[in-house]
């Protein structure tokens, strides 16, 4: 855990990675460039590649084409244990039949001792092996305190919970100061109260770690509140890849719009007017587009860019409410436009009394937020 | 609750069961009976279980002395226990290798694997004699243990079992560091042992009783293992003598009884962990 460990730290080079099972493509052309320090997350639905991309990375898996290098490394030739990277899995995938400590002592058993050294009685009689299992204990209870799990280093893992497994997966993983972690999806099996104090504990030992890390999740807030950049994936390819805040604002394609934020961003389809105003269904956005008129497009708005008003007002967007859902803080109005839209907007629980289901309201969408997609779906 | 009511159903169930255990128990209690009768007692019309008079410290000592009964115990005892280590050995990485490991020869092989399980242990036994007879190793251990080293029932069935291990417990053991053969011997060894306690019930049950392997390449009575040595007790006076005879045979068959007294439960989960039940 101690930074003189790691004398040169590296990053990650995925260069141009494509991977088939049969005739199934996974992966198609992926390369990314993740920094020394960085915390990159693979964000996309589940089945998307992002575990097959990370075991590629580990040299659990071959790709077909393309390289990975460690630093300035090339490592394809390499076995697993030899890229030295650490992963925490899905499934912590722990040993169930050793202690913790044993569990998390294994990876610096395998590199501190030779194999004869581990037999049973020479581990125990013979000098070197004896020193090394002193060192070895000291760095594992090191770690165990790390994660606060220094109490329960003689229990097998069958006797902890969720989130005392996921620790002692953390634990394994940090005690041998790897190059980079490769998280997958670690905190998916923990709920919703362990995680979000999880989500603020990996964050906070990847920074005192001071090592890369490649996390991958389908859930959009932990790669928004945990990450340095965030890499979208779907359907085997990368869409974007960029700092959450801008992920969320400027998103390359309408289906990275679409996966990230919730509610869901509303989607319209639009025309360009000559003025350079976009007519869409219900109404029109007073914005100033460049494109030619009569350009099709797909305009999106988040829910908390669009503004609600009791009434049919003049300009924005005439609807009927449909539903509302109060969360207490936020007030979320679903409202039915011409040609059966949906669109969510998100206002505040003061306005609900006027508001009520089937009234008719005036959407006014903020004209600097609305965001513009062309017929493909890249963002104009 | 279920039981109440379908009570009927369970009397008559438990009829069943215990006529079926009364026939299939009814030889072992009519052989302990006979070893500790006298020899006149024994060829009475009258049918009792107990003797008039107890002879069973003559019997049991007649058996020693008869035959050397310790020592069918002991190479029973050695020959099995080889065996089982044996087979343990070749199988573990096998079965590691065809349920866990990506290569081109994976299928073909287990095909193969599945094909040996077709074949009865006794269509190779001729080639084996040969082979042990041109080596000059009949009538000695490794006669005994050499044809049982590679079970093929062995590699399937820990094959089968290590199909349900999860990957990911190989791929953290890869990245911490561990060998294939390490992953083998402190990865999967552990976690076979449930299906190892089942494997080495059937191993060890099947050798101890064996016969006619012993029987083709055993020629002298110190090598012989239980099943033949009870034969040899019969034949030292032609089988007249049933209370001796009785008592040996009690004898070999006692350990296998204590071992399963001892380790009923892990016998009964090992049975079931292979669907054979019984
Ligand atoms: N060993 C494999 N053999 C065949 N198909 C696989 C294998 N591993 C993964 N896949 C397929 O590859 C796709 C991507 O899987 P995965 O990388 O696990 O996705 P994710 O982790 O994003 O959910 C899935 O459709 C999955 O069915
Ligand atoms: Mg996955």
């Amino acid at each position: 855990m101690t930074s003189s460990a790691n004398a040169f730290q590296s990053g990650v080079s995925v260069r141009s990675v494509s991977k088939s099972f049969g005739q199934t493509r996974v992966l198609s052309d992926i390369s990314l460039e993740i920094g020394p320090r960085e915390f990159l997350t693979l964000l996309g639905p589940s089945g998307c590649g992002k575990s097959t991309l990370l075991r590629i990375i580990a040299g659990l898996d071959h790709a077909d084409e393309g390289s990975i290098a460690l630093g300035n490394q090339t490592v394809d030739g390499l076995l697993p244990r030899e890229r030295d990277v650490a992963m925490v899995f899905q499934s912590y995938a722990l040993y169930p039949y050793m202690t913790v400590a044993e569990n998390i002592g294994l990876p610096l058993l395998m590199r501190r001792t030779r194999s004869w050294q581990r037999l049973p009685l020479i581990r125990r009689l013979h000098p070197v092996a004896r020193a090394a299992t002193g060192t070895i204990a000291r760095d594992v209870r090191r770690a165990a305190e790390a994660l606060q799990i220094e109490t329960f280093l003689d229990r097998k893992p069958g006797q902890l919970s969720g989130g005392q497994r996921q620790r002692v997966a953390l634990a394994r993983a940090m005690v041998r100061n790897p190059r980079v972690f490769l998280m997958d999806e670690p905190l998916s099996n923990l709920d919703a109260k362990l995680r979000v104090a999880a989500r603020a504990e990996i964050a906070e030992l990847h920074r005192r770690s001071g090592v890369a890390c490649i996390y991958v999740t389908h859930d959009q807030v932990e790669a928004m509140t945990m990450s340095d950049r965030v890499a979208v994936m779907m359907g085997g390819e990368v869409l974007q890849v960029a700092p959450p805040a801008e992920i969320y604002d400027r998103p390359a394609e309408l289906r990275v719009a679409e996966f990230v934020g919730s509610p869901k961003i509303n989607i319209l389809p639009g025309t360009v007017r000559s003025d350079g105003g976009i007519d869409v269904p219900g109404g029109a956005l007073a914005i100033q587009s460049r494109l030619p008129a009569g350009t099709a497009v797909s305009v999106g708005m988040r829910p908390e860019h669009c503004d609600v008003a009791p009434g049919l007002g003049a300009g924005g967007i005439h609807g009927r409410v449909r539903h509302r859902e109060n969360l207490g803080s936020d007030l979320f109005v679903h409202v039915e436009t011409a040609g059966e839209h949906r669109i969510v907007a998100r206002s505040v629980p003061e306005i609900a009394a006027a508001v009520p289901p089937d009234a008719t309201v005036t959407l006014r969408p903020r004209p600097d937020r609305a965001l513009l997609f062309d017929r493909a779906g890249r963002r104009l | 609750m279920i039981a109440r009511r379908h009570l009927p159903f369970a009397v008559f169930r438990h009829v069943v069961l215990a006529v079926g255990a009364v026939i299939m128990l009814a030889p072992f209690i009519w052989l302990l009976s006979l070893a500790v009768k006298p020899a006149d007692e024994i060829f009475t019309t009258d049918i009792r279980l107990l003797p008039l008079k107890w002879d069973a410290a003559r019997n049991f000592t007649e058996a020693f002395n008869k035959v050397p009964l310790h020592r069918y115990l002991l190479n029973g005892v050695v020959v099995t226990a080889a065996i089982f280590t044996l087979q343990v050995l070749v199988a573990l990485p096998a079965a590691y290798a065809l349920a866990k490991l990506r290569f081109g020869l994976a299928k073909p092989l287990f095909a193969l694997v599945l094909l040996g399980l077709l074949i009865p242990g006794h269509v190779p036994a001729i080639p084996h004699y040969i082979m042990l007879s041109h080596a000059g190793l009949l009538n000695t251990y490794p006669a005994l243990v050499f044809p049982s080293i590679i079970s093929v029932f062995g590699i399937f069935w820990i094959r089968q079992f290590f199909r349900t291990v999860p990957d990911d417990l190989i791929h953290a053991a890869r990245l911490d560091g561990l060998s294939e053969f390490s992953i083998v011997w402190r990865i999967m060894l552990p976690a076979a042992m449930p299906a190892l306690v089942a494997f080495g019930i059937l191993s060890v049950v099947f050798h101890w009783n064996d016969y006619f392997w012993p029987l083709l390449v055993v020629t002298s009575p110190d090598m012989a293992m239980p099943a033949l040595g009870t034969v040899y007790l019969r034949n030292t006076e032609a089988g007249t003598d049933y209370g001796p005879l009785m008592a040996g045979t009690a004898i070999i068959t006692a350990p296998l009884v204590i071992a399963f007294l001892f380790a009923q439960r892990r016998f009964i989960e090992g049975m079931t962990l292979t669907g054979l039940k019984g």
